[in-house]
């Protein structure tokens, strides 16, 4: 009897090793199917409530520039002003997010583009920004607006405006995806 | 692609709200609308544009009708302006932080936030090693979240979904006595797990005890009573079988 227990009481977690592997490999397997059709309704609405509560609430000195949202999306352009009183008062800046259809379990791709990128410790000269909840501390419960407001928020806590140390190095050197990066978050103070 | 969806995110509460607030705004004849607004792109009025703040939505005093017509129906806005932005907001209390919807298959963490199920399991699969609540990075786990059984909640599951199911509620059952144990029917039952003498040993004993004879389920007295007699040395013999073989486990 002692050891029929045992051996139901191993079965349980093995069956939840064997299966939990397997849920991540269902999505790529059913590319053609429904259920990937399903994901694409899911992020596509949450995205959608998003630019409908960013329209409708917008943060101080955010807009989004919903023509490009209309062509694509996935791609949205968002205007960000630097707010009064900083160092970037009166400067107008872009923003690209790339939403991927694992949004928004997966990090949007977030750069500054345009003509205008701020100089700032950590924002290098081809856009890319060096911020932790654009990566590892990512949380589905963040949204466009979160993101908006931490990058207004370091812009607004910037004292010296410089760019990173390493920028020339690596902008030379970087992919053209600042997610493939590997960052590394030392620096809270701005 | 996206076209459609536009159109057919003008059904979603949040823009159906934002219908109403621009609708309000014109009836008091307000021209200043801060934000952005909807703008009737041809006559198929599915549309959504921004316009830098401060600005109007169409002329200053918009008759009812043609808000009306932003709307592909009209009847929509009729019903928002009963009183639906109010329940929105109520409903939007109970939204999933992941996806924003209401919460389908509610759960709620340890640390009280409140997710779809589907949305959550998700959550934990994308991050095996760092499983964290979404809004407040609380360390979480499977079998520590508690789901939401409202009254009409016993809906049968999508089975496209492939979600395994959530997490079952925890339950205790109330302390309370047993009465009429045993003894109610002229039963006796006794369950028990436990070494072999000791289960014998007590099973014996409650043997011993006495039972009321049982009116009406014997026919005649005697009858009764003989069968008692019977279980009473068959209990005995019992009894000495179980001391029999408790003294051959402790001298053998």
């Amino acid at each position: 009897m002692l050891k029929l227990f045992k051996k139901s009481k191993d079965k349980i977690p093995k069956s939840e090793i064997i299966t939990e592997p397997k849920e991540p490999k269902t999505p790529p397997v059913s590319k053609c199917g429904k259920p990937l059709q399903l994901d694409n309704c899911r992020w596509e609405r949450r995205l959608h409530k998003e630019l409908m509560s960013l329209i409708k609430e917008p943060p101080p000195g955010v807009t989004v520039d919903t023509e490009s949202v209309q062509q694509n999306l996935s791609e949205w352009k968002i205007n960000i002003k630097g707010f009064e009183g900083t160092l970037y008062e009166g400067e107008d800046f872009q923003l690209l997010f790339k939403f991927n259809n694992k949004y928004p379990f997966d990090s949007p791709e977030v750069t500054f583009i345009g003509s205008n990128i701020p100089v700032h410790p950590h924002v290098y000269s081809n856009g890319h920004i060096c911020l932790s909840i654009l990566t590892e501390d990512w949380s589905p419960a963040l949204s466009v607006q979160s993101v908006c407001l931490s990058i207004a928020s370091m812009l607004s806590s910037c004292r010296e405006k410089k760019r990173p140390p390493d920028n020339t190095l690596y902008v030379k050197t970087c992919n053209k995806n600042p997610k493939k990066t590997k960052w590394w978050y030392h620096d809270d103070s701005v | 692609m996206e076209q459609p969806e536009l159109v057919q995110s003008l059904d979603l509460p949040s823009t159906s709200s934002l219908l109403t607030r621009r609708a309000a705004c014109n009836q008091k004849g307000s021209t200043k609308a801060k934000g952005v607004s909807l703008e009737e792109a041809g006559s198929d009025g599915s549309e959504v544009t921004t316009t830098s703040s401060s600005t109007s939505l169409v002329g200053g005093n918009m008759p009812d009708s043609k808000v009306a017509s932003l709307d592909s129906t009209g009847m929509e806005l009729e019903e928002i302006n009963k009183g639906n932005e109010r329940e929105s907001k109520d409903e939007s209390l109970y939204d999933c932080n992941i996806c924003l919807d209401t919460a389908k298959d509610a759960v709620v963490t340890m640390c009280g936030h409140l997710y779809c199920w589907p949305c959550l399991h998700q959550w934990l699969l994308t991050r095996p090693n760092n499983k964290v609540c979404p809004v407040c990075k609380s360390s979480i786990n499977k079998d520590k979240v508690i789901p939401l059984y409202g009254r009409n909640s016993a809906r049968r599951d999508d089975p496209r979904n492939r979600v395994p199911p959530r997490p079952a509620g925890q339950r205790t059952e109330p302390e309370a006595g047993y009465p009429n144990f045993g003894f109610g029917d002229g039963f006796f039952m006794f369950f028990g797990i436990g070494g072999f003498p000791f289960g014998l040993l007590t099973s014996s004993i409650n043997i011993r005890e006495r039972r009321p004879p049982v009116p009406g389920r014997y026919r005649g007295r005697n009858n009764g009573q003989t069968r008692n007699e019977d279980e009473q040395t068959l209990s005995r013999m019992f009894l000495y079988l179980a001391f029999i073989l408790i003294a051959w486990l402790l001298f053998a």
